[in-house]
């Protein structure tokens, strides 16, 4: 919304192929490219990298944004500590 | 609209009743009736009966209370809905809605909690099972009657949300907050289908979570509330 | 970034959207956070059981889910700079587009949940499919929501009647849900589908 137009300057279409490809390895490994427990924390890992994209290029959020961006990345960071935690504690 | 002085007299005393009912209601309904957490439904009617047979006296005071108190929800639900009418045109139907939301929500207490009674009434009589079976009942009923409060969350969420003022009665979070509360409650839905974990009704999700959040919004909504009358007195 | 970092004013004038909504956004990811923890800890309890299950689960229809999510997230985030040029007749198409790229989810989600109870799997066959359902069937209503947001955005683009930034504020916000819908999946996508066991 600022006068300096638009805040990323990343196309759309660049972050889109980053993410398509992402869950395309994620499915890949999950179905027998990599060991279980590799593929398992790879998935978990993505998913993570997948979602700062998503909340950095598509909800345009910046760290000026306070409180909402450390807020949502705090989330980010408890959901994966979660998943792996339930992952590697079984 | 408010320019022309308004008469405010009671508002205050009607707005009191919302934290009040939700302390009586938790003391009485909750603890001394065994419901804040709830017996598990897994738990064998035995124990079940076993508690109210040997509390009887304290169920019955504590569902006697919760019943009295019940209106208290409604009448503080009709005092929202006055600064509502503050905010919003006074025949707009939202402002009905957060009106009879609140009236029959006044309902879903009150006929659970007779039934919580009526299981308190005679349990020596009483077998095992028929206790169980009206404690139960009245689980199913006060759950998955959700939808009438969400019908008062959504509107004063909506109505409040119409606030033009600069600084509004009630601030966009806690609107929002209302309606997040409403459609959270959707989650009762599947409560009948699960006799433990989190989606039971003594469950993390359908117990605590829900109840919790309901439980806050309304000191938290009346601390505006009062806010709002006093301003109101002021012509703002 | 710009030179404006006074801070907590220059955040909140910068903050796409509406801070209501993202009031909302926020109590809603944190619910399903609660989700995450019940399943990841019902599955540290029975891995064997949530292996198998997740063994019954047809990948292809998660990937498939994730990648049009993540399609329809790109169209809406190229409506929202559209919107922020003040371009509003593509703003429009875009969020047109947003939703016909969004719609099949619905589809493939219907395929995938009937093809699971032909086969006698429901909301009561076990832990993990309980939670299956229960999440992704929440998901789905949230899915719901955003195509009648969708449809009420591309109303806002084109209405002259509102000034152009109550525009702009009404399509970032309907975006930053979609993408709250997009997000909240790609969680779904690992947790359900790819966690195998060793």
């Amino acid at each position: 919304m600022s006068a300096a137009g638009p805040r990323h300057a990343a196309p759309v279409a660049a972050i889109w192929a980053v993410l398509a490809f992402a869950s395309i390895a994620g499915f890949a490994l999950a179905e027998g490219l990599a060991p279980a427990r590799i593929a398992a924390t790879a998935a978990i890992l993505l998913a993570a990298v997948k979602i700062n994209l998503i909340m950095v290029h598509y909800m345009d959020l910046t760290w000026s944004h306070t409180p909402l961006r450390p807020l949502l990345a705090a989330w980010l960071a408890v959901v994966t500590l979660i998943l792996l935690g339930g992952y590697w504690s079984a | 609209m408010s320019a022309a002085s308004v008469d405010t007299r009671y508002w205050r005393f009607c707005a009191s009743m919302g934290p009040l009912f939700v302390l009586v209601f938790y003391l009485c309904w909750g603890i001394l009736g065994h419901n804040f957490p709830p017996f598990s439904p897994d738990a064998p009617a035995s124990e079940v009966a076993t508690y109210f047979r040997e509390n009887a006296g304290s169920v019955r005071f504590g569902m006697v209370m919760a019943m009295t108190f019940a209106p208290a929800y409604g009448v503080w639900g009709y005092s929202v809905a006055k600064v509502l009418e503050q905010v919003i045109e006074k025949d707009s139907i939202v402002v009905q809605l957060a009106r009879v939301g609140a009236a029959w929500t006044v309902i879903t207490l009150l006929v659970p909690t007779s039934f919580w009674l009526t299981a308190a009434f005679r349990p020596e009589a009483l077998p095992d099972w028929m206790i169980q079976m009206l404690y139960d009942m009245a689980w199913l009923l006060i759950d998955l009657a959700y939808a009438v409060t969400s019908v008062q969350l959504f509107a004063i969420g909506a109505g409040f949300l119409a606030d033009k003022r600069a600084v509004p009665f009630v601030p966009k979070w806690l609107a929002w907050y209302g309606i997040w509360v409403g459609f959270m409650f959707v989650l009762e839905c599947v409560m009948p289908y699960f006799r433990n974990g989190a989606f039971a009704r003594s469950g993390i999700l359908n117990f605590w979570i829900e109840f919790l959040i309901w439980m806050a919004w309304v000191p938290v909504l009346t601390a505006y509330m009062f806010k709002a009358i006093g301003r109101i007195e002021r012509g703002e | 970034m710009t030179a404006t970092t006074a801070p907590d004013r220059a955040s909140m004038a910068t903050l796409p959207g509406d801070s209501g909504v993202w009031f909302f956004i926020v109590a809603d990811m944190c619910a399903f956070a609660v989700f995450f923890l019940v399943f990841s800890a019902g599955r540290a309890a029975e891995p064997a059981l949530y292996e198998t299950s997740r063994r019954m689960l047809d990948l292809r229809f998660g990937l498939a889910n994730t990648l049009i999510l993540l399609t329809s997230g790109a169209f809406m985030a190229q409506a929202a700079r559209t919107a922020q040029r003040g371009d509003w007749q593509r703003t429009r198409t875009l969020l047109i587009v947003t939703m016909i790229t969004g719609l099949p989810f619905g589809l493939s989600k219907a395929l995938e949940w009937s093809a699971k109870m032909a086969h006698g799997v429901t909301l009561t066959t076990n832990e993990f499919f309980t939670y299956y359902f229960i999440f992704t069937g929440v998901h789905f209503l949230h899915f719901a929501i955003g195509i009648a947001v969708l449809i009420v955005l591309m109303r806002t683009a084109t209405d002259t009647a509102k000034p152009a930034d109550t525009r702009l504020r009404w399509i970032e916000a309907g975006g930053a849900y979609w993408h709250m819908v997009d997000l909240l999946w790609i969680v779904l996508f690992a947790m359900l589908y790819l966690l195998r066991a060793a």
